[in-house]
């Protein structure tokens, strides 16, 4: 588990173009990228929650998807890729040497009165059993999610 | 002091050994986990793990106790004032009988 350090605050950006998209984000609905089946919008009314919410979390992803394999080719010449390439080199080298050291985080108290809480009743056998067959039907669930692969995931990026 | 913290600790009755655990080590130790510097080690990253479960829109750890259940014997642990106190109990549930 990590957690990769970002700060939306940031908008005082001197140079502008860092935060300009490299590869201008292809309108999703005119060019789906191939292959793709996506969720129509028009979803019938009769549908349960969890297809809503399942629909929702595709949509979602499919929105923030990059494609790099359907978007218009960059045209940067072979030398502004390199100014640019040693330019974030350089920032990434500032900034890594004054990122904050993560410090290990304090337990949060889960009582005033741990002997209390210690010497209460046990857990019944009866939740104990009833919880290790929900979490066995979990992993059984979760381990039957597979990817169903369409295309080719590695593509050429189009600089010239 | 570390005597008030064990006492509680020692009266409880079907225990079989008890610790006392702080972000620098184990403060106190006791019967069958006298000294167990290796469960502490453990049971304080399972702990470390579980106060950090949130359930939706709420800020604090949802329980007061972690139990760590195993044939004949029952890990019960819980954190007070930056402390983890483990208690080792006696497992006496069994499965019930059908008669």
């Amino acid at each position: 588990m990590g957690c990769c350090y970002s700060s939306e605050n940031e908008t005082t950006e001197q140079d502008s173009d860092e935060s300009k998209p490299l590869i201008p984000p292809p309108n999703p609905v005119s060019k789906p990228p191939n292959g793709t089946d996506w969720i129509p919008t028009n979803v019938p009314s009769a549908r349960t929650d969890e297809q809503a919410l399942l629909t929702s979390i595709l949509t979602k992803t499919a929105q923030n998807i990059i494609d790099v394999s359907a978007a218009d080719s960059v045209m940067m010449e072979q030398h502004e890729y390199m100014d640019k390439a040693r330019q974030y080199s350089t920032k990434l080298a500032v900034l890594s040497n004054s990122l904050p050291q993560k410090k290990a985080l304090a337990l949060p108290s889960l009582t005033s009165q741990p002997h209390q809480v210690l010497a209460s009743d046990l857990v019944p056998y009866s939740d104990v059993q009833q919880v290790s067959k929900i979490a066995a039907y979990a992993y059984s669930a979760i381990s039957q999610i597979k990817v169903d692969a369409k295309e080719e995931l590695v593509v050429q990026f189009a600089i010239p | 002091t570390t005597a008030a913290l064990t006492a509680g600790l020692e009266r409880i009755p079907d225990q079989l050994g008890y610790l006392v655990i702080s972000e620098d080590g184990v403060l106190a130790s006791a019967g069958e986990l006298e000294n167990d510097e290796h469960t502490a080690g453990v049971i304080m990253q399972m702990v470390r793990t579980a106060s950090r479960f949130r359930l939706p829109g709420s800020a604090e750890p949802p329980f007061k106790r972690m139990s760590v259940v195993l044939e004949d014997f029952v890990y019960t642990v819980t954190v007070s004032g930056q402390k983890v106190f483990v208690v080792k109990r006696q497992n006496n549930q069994q499965e019930p009988i059908n008669v």
